[in-house]
């Protein structure tokens, strides 16, 4: 129980501090108090998770099984870019909160957003992964309508709502059906009794011994999480909302669920659902040729700069399930390990890597957007961004930055996540038997429609960037967004440059993550229902 | 530490071209220039530092220090091709390390020189700018330490020299010569790039560790293909004569001269050009096992000086006839490198350095001539300008009388050097029992030790005097190509006087365009004149074949084991009586203002007026290359509008059609958004239920 709390530690100082919020919020305090508050509380959350290794000595995560949480590398990796994407937006709306009278409130909710991702990060348990993907959404209902307030706004906030606990609805049942095989809510029991009841040996299950149930499961899963990715066709919120509230609620939506999905993607699927790997990868596969493709395409057509960038950011998810397709065939067959692509991570590593390549170039452009907002008056159009170069010289550069990682040209990291989701497409070998010594076709074809599909990105984006450098003004922007806002963009360009100059901390940091720390010590309960069975 | 101390040479340039880029406009405006003579001169103190501490054995006792600063990119060999690892590495050794205290010598003084120069110029801060921008690319690209870095630096210094031809770019010509430069380079450039994929594809990597200083590798592919090494070579060769502006892509450099005349001074006579000269040596051992290569790089190096101090007799324009001079110039030293003798390599860089000095010499003194006739250039506008800018005057004698080759003066002992290098090579036999038996060059002692087993004149591992060039032996071809040198030294000192006496001597003229203020130059300008022509003076006696001290040191890098050779009395007479024979029948010509040079080129008008066209060279590659790619590319763009175009914006309208198609399901509806979503879930439960095995 108290490792518990330790290893939640940093979710709970920000719990406290959006109390803290919440309370001080009903007493008459100044607006500006709540912006630094909140920078404090996750500064002091950011101490708590890098004081972390001190604070558990002594006693291994993971080493017991029924933790409920676990620190492994992709929880440490995830709980840092949660920070960092916490901070960024939360400096990025001190210029607006500032003349806004629910400004505690405001902060409050990013707060528990906040540490609704960090439990996600490292839960490692059904319920308490479901509970922090829901202090996810819940707050995000309420900072949708906050953001403007008008009919647009609340129609946002509505669709967003409904949507949103449908898809909440969806994943619970797959999780019940998870349960309800296994007997248990903990992701390693699940794991252990999945191996033992279907027999893993050396790493090969039958497919036809695997369990219908299981399969129900997996897709609910896919699709209550998918849902959170904006995969295609789980995507319809995306555009709507993002059109319909402002840039910073816009910039939240296109990557804190992305990640929490993403990271319980890996956690109950590729890690957990031992045997259905066959499965997974083929609607992994399915649902990346169809979001990337339908992202992009669709994003050719958009004029509205959120709606232009909530299609790009369904097409990131598309990459972003190459390399999750990719890790379902790499754990597949253990004897048959991928070619690693030129040394690059591949499959699961791949995806984390251009998860956060795509977090920070997202958060830099969305930043960009809130310097030019004015209350009232959000950058719409994409023209609203012409000649930009000649007014904001450095916004300009910082955005094109953005925009060049987001194509993937080099030497920016989207274009390092790019060649190593790509690349390890093209280094699976052999078919579902990996038996055949060839390149697997259908991840031929994955990489070639992947390639293709940042060509199609390419055009949107240098769109944006031609009209901000090639075209003179059309008017004078008068930014508002003020010295936060501008150094989040600043912090943003320099991440991203020196993180394609020098991506091997990351990548060293990357190296583990695709496998499961715990292994082969669970105990099954004798209440499960499938080894009841057997 | 000498890293840091090498890191910094290039690092202050850099420095301050970034800090110019970002606050000249604004900040600096007429100072910009103290940041380019600061980061300029601390480079070169760095440089001086690193070279004396080659000389000592106890700082850096293996001679050479490769290290690496930044290393982009490591991917590993995977199947059948090579590793590739993408870093920025520094290489220093006595041959870069003597580069380098030229090049920032020289850069720092072109800098003091152009503040007061360039001084009014709308574009001064851009223009220190971008010189500083060339100093730390030219830098980047001498301490190299890979293939990849050198072609990016090469690229780089081409970059820096198009923006600062046209740096008066309302200027159409200005404009016009940048494009030219630029594009005639990109020739050389192709072959360059296809020579380092060739050495990637051989030996698997791009690093000099591995390649040219790795002598077993070498050896190994030399065993199993010795053409390859060879079409390396002229590949890499190719990308010299772009650079260097070797014929037949030597047409860009006169155009260059649209450029400020400081940049002129610095890119295109001292520095930049030589980096052909440099690359080539730097590959020595590669070159070694290419002996055809070699004799090309002789044949096309001694063609060019012979054609370009020909064009260079009837120009009128002092700057165009320094430039010609340059060509001719390089084309000596590639003369001397492809002799593949230490003699040769080790004359070709002395003449590298005393040419750098004695040129951009020369060609400050042009400017400060141009400064002072309010831009007026043609010799034929002015004259007997010698008592009006002394300094000037007494600096351009010293640098004409070195170009010419003079005894004691610089230019006369390198020059000396490479054509006692090319008679040699004529005459192997006769040298053969001579002490300068010269083995492999190497890093590695042990590889030294095996190649001296075979004992051959020259540093090539092959030998040389069985091959042959269009059926003629390569002795036979360094017999003509020695008294065409020779030839080439008379015309050179012609050429140099000629430009002398029509500018310093006879009646005193100015043109209009002076107006009343003809007077020497500011001492910013003179005092950079009057270091160099101390250096053009004397350098050669102070480390020449006197002292031997360029040809010891030089020696750390090429490890030929005996560099002193006996002096070749015949070569040190004949350009002697070449060098006073071209200045005495320039006196005769051109001393006083006469109709001499006239009826001579009326007696001889055909090749008057093929010297003064420049051999028709811009109207051929016009005729036979500018026309023919004008029409292929109006048949081209025909092609690409009807053919390309057509089939391309066809693709590229399918996504935006699939689009339309689509985007009618993105009502605005979210009961139908959700039925979407529980649809899409049935439908891919539907596929693994019902039909598994999918």
């Amino acid at each position: 129980m108290l490792e518990t709390f330790k290893i939640l530690l940093p979710a709970c100082v920000l719990i406290v501090g959006a109390l803290v919020c919440f309370m001080g919020g009903t007493m008459k305090t100044s607006k500006l108090v709540w912006g630094p508050f909140s920078l404090l509380s996750l500064a002091v959350a950011a101490i708590a998770l890098c004081a972390m290794p001190q604070i558990l000595s002594g006693s291994l995560p993971g080493s017991n099984v029924d933790h409920v949480v676990i620190l492994d590398p992709l929880a440490r990796i995830a709980q840092f870019l949660t920070l960092i994407i916490g901070t960024l937006f939360a400096g990025m709306a001190f210029r607006q909160q500032a003349e806004d009278d629910a400004a505690p409130e405001f902060y409050g909710l990013l707060l528990t957003m906040i540490s609704g991702l960090l439990i996600v990060s490292a839960a490692n348990d059904l319920i308490l992964l479901f509970m922090g993907l829901e202090l996810i959404s819940i707050p995000a209902y309420i900072l949708i309508y906050l953001g403007k307030r008008d009919t647009r706004c609340q129609e946002a906030a509505a669709k967003y709502f409904l949507l949103s606990v449908l898809s909440a609805a969806v994943l619970l049942y797959g999780l019940s059906f998870l349960y309800g095989m296994t007997g248990s809510t903990n992701l390693t029991t699940i794991r252990s009794v999945l191996q033992q009841t279907y027999g893993v040996t050396n790493g090969v299950t039958q497919a036809a011994s695997v369990s219908k149930l299981g399969i129900v499961a997996l897709v609910l899963i896919f699709a209550g999480l998918g849902f959170k990715l904006a995969a295609v066709p789980f995507h319809f919120y995306a555009p709507d909302v993002y059109q319909g509230t402002n840039a910073w609620n816009a910039g939240l939506l296109s990557i804190i669920p992305k990640v929490a999905g993403l990271i319980a993607l890996i956690r109950i699927v590729s890690h957990t659902m031992v045997g259905y790997e066959g499965f997974g990868q083929t609607v992994a596969l399915i649902l990346a040729l169809v979001t990337m493709t339908a992202g992009n395409v669709l994003a050719l057509l958009q004029t509205n700069v959120r709606r232009m960038l909530a299609y790009s950011g369904v097409a990131h998810a598309g990459y972003m399930l190459v390399g999750i397709a990719v890790g379902f065939w790499d754990s597949w067959n253990p004897s048959f390990r991928l070619d690693p692509f030129y040394g690059l991570p591949v499959g699961i590593q791949a995806s984390v890597f251009y998860l956060i390549a795509y977090s920070i170039a997202s958060a830099g452009f969305f930043a960009v957007l809130v310097f030019l907002a004015r209350p009232g008056k959000e950058v719409e159009h994409i023209e609203d961004l012409t000649g930009l170069w000649k007014s904001q010289p450095w916004l300009a550069i910082a955005a094109a930055i953005f925009l060049f990682s987001m194509a993937g040209i080099p030497p920016l990291p989207g274009f390092w996540g790019k060649l190593a989701l790509f690349g390890g497409a093209l280094s699976v070998r052999g078919d579902l038997s990996g038996a055949i010594p060839y390149p697997n076709p259908s991840f031929v074809a994955l990489a070639i429609v992947g390639m293709v599909n940042a060509a199609i990105g390419g055009v949107y984006y240098l769109r944006i960037i031609a009209l901000m450098f090639l075209h003179d003004p059309l008017s004078t922007p008068q930014p508002r967004g003020g010295r936060p806002a501008m150094a989040a963009v600043t912090l943003c360009a320099i991440v991203t440059v020196v993180f394609g100059l020098q991506s091997r901390p990351v990548l060293v940091m990357l190296r583990d993550i695709d496998q499961p720390t715990s292994v082969e010590f669970a105990t099954v309960p004798a209440t499960s229902p499938l080894t009841a069975a057997k | 530490m000498p890293e840091f101390l090498v890191t910094l040479i290039p690092l202050c340039p850099l420095l301050a071209c970034l800090a110019i880029a970002v606050l000249g406009p604004t900040v600096l405006k007429e100072k910009s220039h103290w940041l380019t003579i600061l980061g300029n001169g601390a480079a070169f103190v760095c440089a001086l530092l690193a070279l004396i501490g080659l000389t000592s054995t106890s700082l850096i006792p293996q001679g050479h220090r490769t290290f690496e600063l930044y290393k982009w990119m490591s991917l590993p060999a995977s199947g059948d091709t090579g590793a590739l690892d993408i870093a920025i590495t520094l290489h220093l050794d006595s041959m870069s390390a003597i580069m380098l205290t030229m090049l920032t010598f020289v850069a720092t003084l072109v800098a003091i020189y152009a503040s007061s120069y360039m001084h009014g110029d709308p574009g001064y801060p851009r223009f220190f700018a971008c010189v500083s921008l060339f100093t730390f690319s030219m830098i980047m690209l001498v301490l190299s330490g890979n293939f990849l870095q050198l072609f990016m630096f090469w690229e780089a210094v081409g970059l820096c020299s198009y923006l600062l031809i046209g740096f008066w770019y309302e200027k159409p010509s200005a404009s016009a010569a940048g494009m030219k430069a630029f594009l005639v380079n990109r020739v050389g450039d192709f072959g360059f790039a296809i020579g380092i994929f060739l050495i990637w594809t051989t030996f698997g990597s791009i690093n000099y560790a591995d390649t040219i200083f790795n002598p077993d590798a070498l050896a190994k592919v030399a065993a199993e293909n010795p053409g390859l090494l060879e079409t390396i070579c002229l590949c890499l060769f190719t990308g010299a004569v772009g650079k260097s502006a070797q014929f037949p892509l030597h047409v860009w450099l006169p155009d260059a001269m649209e450029g400020p005349t400081p940049v002129s001074a610095l890119i295109h006579a001292a520095t930049m050009v030589t980096a052909g000269v440099y690359m080539v040596a730097r590959c020595t051992n590669l070159y070694m096992y290419a002996p055809h290569a070699q004799l090309v790089v002789s044949v096309i190096g001694g063609l060019t000086a012979l054609i370009a101090a020909l064009i260079g007799l009837t120009q009128t324009d002092l700057k165009r006839v320094l430039a010609y001079s340059t060509v001719s110039q390089l084309g000596y030293m590639f003369l001397g490198l492809g002799t593949g003798t230490f003699l040769g390599i080790g004359g070709a860089m002395f003449h590298l350095v005393t040419h750098a000095f004695f040129k951009a010499l020369l060609f400050l003194g042009a400017g400060s001539v141009m400064h002072a006739m309010g831009g007026v250039i043609d010799m034929r506008h002015f004259g007997g300008l010698r008592k009006l800018m002394p300094k000037t005057y007494a600096t351009f004698l010293i640098g004409s009388l070195a170009l010419a080759g003079l005894f004691p003066l610089s230019g006369f002992w390198s020059k000396d050097t490479i054509l006692a290098s090319v008679r040699m090579a004529a005459h192997p036999e006769a040298h053969a029992t001579d002490s300068h038996v010269v083995a492999a060059a190497s890093h590695d002692t042990h590889a030294t030790q095996a190649a001296r087993v075979e004992v051959h004149p020259t540093l090539s591992a092959v030998d040389k005097t069985q091959v042959t060039l269009f059926g003629i032996r390569a002795t036979a071809w360094y017999e003509i190509l020695f008294w065409a040198g020779s030839f080439t030294a008379f015309l050179t000192a012609f050429y140099s006087f000629r430009a002398v006496f029509m500018t310093f001597h006879g009646e005193e003229r100015i043109p209009p365009e002076a107006g009343h203020h003809a007077h020497e130059s500011p001492s910013a300008m003179t005092t950079p004149l009057i270091i160099l022509a101390v250096g053009a003076a004397f350098l050669g006696l102070a480390l020449g074949h006197m002292t031997s001290i360029f040809d010891d040191f030089l020696n750390k890098t090429l490890h030929a084991p005996e560099v002193h050779h006996a002096a070749d009395w015949l070569v040190i007479g004949l350009s002697t009586a070449a060098a006073i024979g071209g200045i005495g029948l320039a006196w005769v010509m051109y001393a006083e203002r006469s109709g001499v040079p006239a009826s001579i080129a009326q007696s001889v008008k055909p090749l008057y007026r093929l010297s003064l066209n420049k051999f028709y060279f811009d109207e051929l590659y016009y005729v036979f290359l500018v026309v023919p790619v004008m029409c292929l590319a109006q048949f081209s763009r025909f092609f690409d509008w009807i053919g390309i175009d057509g089939f391309v914006g066809f693709v590229s309208r399918v996504p935006g059609a699939v689009a339309k198609l689509a985007r009618p399901i993105q009502n605005g509806l979210v009961q139908f958004y959700a039925l979407s979503m529980m649809l899409a879930t049935a439908m891919l439960l539907w596929a693994l239920l019902v039909r598994p095995g999918w």
